[in-house]
């Protein structure tokens, strides 16, 4: 009887191998609705998603959305022109990261019967503790890798006590060295690996010369004012500037801003690895930024000290005085080559070449060491059939 | 772009400041040539035969005709050969980059056919500093960013022309600059050619620098000779004559003129 189990778990095991020798799997990212709210944390995720769809992979988007409309709902309110509840629409990524990523097929894991099988691979946010715990209940017998952009909001929701082992979570694939370094420091068991985000080619040097505006990235509208109304009294005779608001705009009309500009403004804190930053540069703009909390890895040099790919202050309230040079010296042709020869730097380290390169090698080790295990578990079945039929205690 | 006619009007040398004044600009044209791929090649136009063209050269266009800024500028432009021309007062300056900025817009604005510098006017007693042309780079405050267009210029008429570099075909075409116009010169050529849908762009780039309170300079005759009404009256007058390609010597007449 055992041996007919253990030979039927052979079968399976066997069947997960060649499946994942022969693409015969899936690969699933959990995401969240960005309700047409760009965010650079999705932007990857879905970067990634349409890369590995690319090289021909099965991939799907999973979320939750409780009581969503059905299209054949939908279809009836619309033609009897009742009001629809948008908190039942799965508004995704279409308008602002654009349609090729919104064509990426979806699934509401909270209505579809969601099958998963050895094979398949489900990616996970890193803030998506509850996720992990429920594929860990209903023992989702896929292999599931965490995908972590930013170490503090592993610890947004995770309950106190719980860590990712109780949830059955050993491989993890971290956007920089630092993250890492960070999660290993708490979760020493984890497998991991590096995928560098990529600076898509929409971000590139413009053709044209640039416009005399001035690009804004921060965190929130106050930190916005309190930049141009300084400068503005500080330097009355740059009032004729313009500012740029970059924040809630489609990736194409961002995009587009910051290949029109020729200075971008940067403040943001949290950010672990500051993907606006690198797109203002990788658009030949000269970027003014606050050094956030965690410095990114490209922002300094072998030695820990900032590099020259930008002009950086610890002091949000220096930034008005520092773009005033900017100006001046932009305007009179006089940026430092310094400055532009380590922003050319810059842009080599995160390409769309680099990028595909990396997806690949990551992909084909999750592989690999998912083929690996498997042989393992079929050898060690095959050696109990053996010592069962030999009579080895 | 290509090559490039500089035409610096010399009406009268007064004195030896004046002299190397016009010997500073001079060298300021060969020190841009160090940064423009073309040719730049200096003009003076002058009554007078200064000498100055083969010590420092450059080339003089002698003019027997009138020789108010206006009509020097209007005889270069049809002596000259080149296919762009730009103006320098003798006692301003260009930043020695100025033409090869302008050339990097050049090429996604062919159609242009007058391209400003933003210019940086100083007070040479205290050292402040202010821009001129510089108003396009605001938003809306014309229909483009960058661009001057016949509708900004029915309420702003604060632009300069010299360091501009001209379309030479453009220029004459329309009819140059109007002499009569006086002060209003600049506004009233402006409002001709964006009146003709041709195109004026600000460089967004310091290209030109002017001392505002330099004695005898264009600037400084100019705000000592006009009365505030004059300069209204001349104004309003280049609002109605931009409509005309020829300098119709219309003249204005103010209360002072009227009690006489």
């Amino acid at each position: 009887m055992s041996d007919i189990k253990d030979l039927k778990a052979i079968e399976r095991i066997e069947e997960s191998i060649s499946n994942l020798k022969n693409n015969n799997f899936n690969i699933y990212f959990f995401v969240v609705d960005s309700r047409n709210v760009p965010n650079s944390s999705l932007a990857f995720i879905y970067e990634l998603a349409k890369t590995l769809q690319d090289k021909k992979y099965n991939v799907t988007m999973l979320y939750q959305l409780q009581g969503e409309y059905t299209e054949a709902e939908l279809y009836k309110k619309k033609k009897k022109g009742r009001q629809i509840d948008p908190s039942k629409l799965f508004i995704g990524v279409g308008d602002w990261l654009g349609q090729e990523y919104a064509k990426i097929p979806h699934m509401n894991i909270s209505h579809a019967q969601w099958k998963v099988s050895p094979s398949d691979i489900l990616f996970i946010p890193e803030a998506f503790s509850s996720l992990m715990f429920q594929t860990y209940q209903y023992k989702a017998p896929c292999r599931r890798v965490v995908l972590l952009q930013n170490f503090s909001y592993v610890t947004d929701f995770i309950p106190f006590g719980i860590e990712w082992k109780n949830y059955g979570i050993y491989d993890v694939v971290a956007t920089t060295k630092q993250q890492e370094t960070l999660i290993k420091s708490v979760f020493p068991y984890m497998r991991s690996k590096i995928l560098s985000p990529v600076i898509p080619s929409i971000f590139r040097k413009p053709i044209e010369p640039k416009k005399l505006t001035v690009n804004l990235i921060t965190s929130d509208q106050r930190i916005a004012n309190r930049i141009v109304k300084t400068f503005y009294w500080k330097y009355p005779i740059y009032k004729f500037i313009s500012f740029v608001d970059l924040r809630n705009r489609s990736r194409e009309e961002y995009a587009e801003k910051l290949r029109e500009g020729a200075i971008t403004v940067w403040v943001d804190n949290d950010t672990p690895f500051g993907h606006s930053a690198l797109e203002a540069i990788a658009c030949d703009n000269i970027l003014i930024g606050k050094v956030p909390e965690m410095v990114p890895e490209w922002m300094t040099n072998e030695d820990g000290t900032l590099n020259d790919c930008g002009v950086w202050t610890y002091d949000i309230n220096m930034i008005p005085d520092l773009l005033a040079n900017v100006i001046g010296a932009w305007m009179q042709d006089n940026i430092p080559s310094q400055l532009t020869d380590a922003m050319t730097d810059a842009n080599t380290k995160y390409t769309t070449e680099k990028w595909e390169e990396n997806v690949e090698s990551v992909i084909s080790s999750i592989i690999d060491e998912q083929i690996k295990s498997f042989e393992s578990i079929k050898s060690s079945i095959q050696k109990n059939i053996t010592n069962e039929n030999e009579g080895v205690e | 772009m290509k090559d490039i006619a500089v035409i610096i009007p010399v009406h009268e040398l007064k004195d030896d400041t004046e002299k190397e004044l016009l010997i500073r600009a001079i060298n300021n044209v060969k020190a841009c040539q160090k940064y423009y791929e073309h040719n730049l090649t200096t003009y003076i136009v002058t009554p007078l035969d200064l000498g100055v063209d083969k010590s420092y050269d450059c080339k003089v266009l002698i003019n027997d005709g009138a020789t108010d800024f206006c009509s020097q500028i209007n005889f270069a432009a049809k002596n000259v050969t080149e296919d762009y021309f730009s103006i320098l007062e003798f006692d301003d300056e260009y930043n020695e980059k100025w033409f090869s900025m302008v050339n990097k817009y050049f090429y996604t604005n062919e159609d242009v056919s007058l391209f400003l510098p933003i210019n940086v006017q100083i007070i040479s007693k205290d050292g402040y500093r202010q821009f001129a042309n510089e108003t396009p780079w605001a938003l809306e405050f014309s229909q483009e960013l960058g661009y001057i267009d016949f509708k900004c210029l029915a309420n702003y008429y604060g632009f300069n022309i010299t360091g501009g570099v001209f379309n030479r075909n453009d220029f004459n075409r329309i009819g140059g600059l109007k002499s009569s116009i006086q002060i209003a010169f600049n506004y009233e050529f402006l409002l001709r050619l964006t009146n003709k849908k041709l195109k004026v762009f600000v460089v967004p780039k310091e290209g030109y620098k002017h001392i505002i309170d330099r004695d005898n300079s264009l600037t400084d005759i100019c705000s000592d000779k006009y009365t505030q009404e004059e300069v209204d009256k001349w104004y309003a007058l280049a609002q109605k004559e931009y409509a005309y390609d020829e300098d119709r010597n219309i003249t204005i007449y103010t209360e002072t003129d009227n009690k006489e």
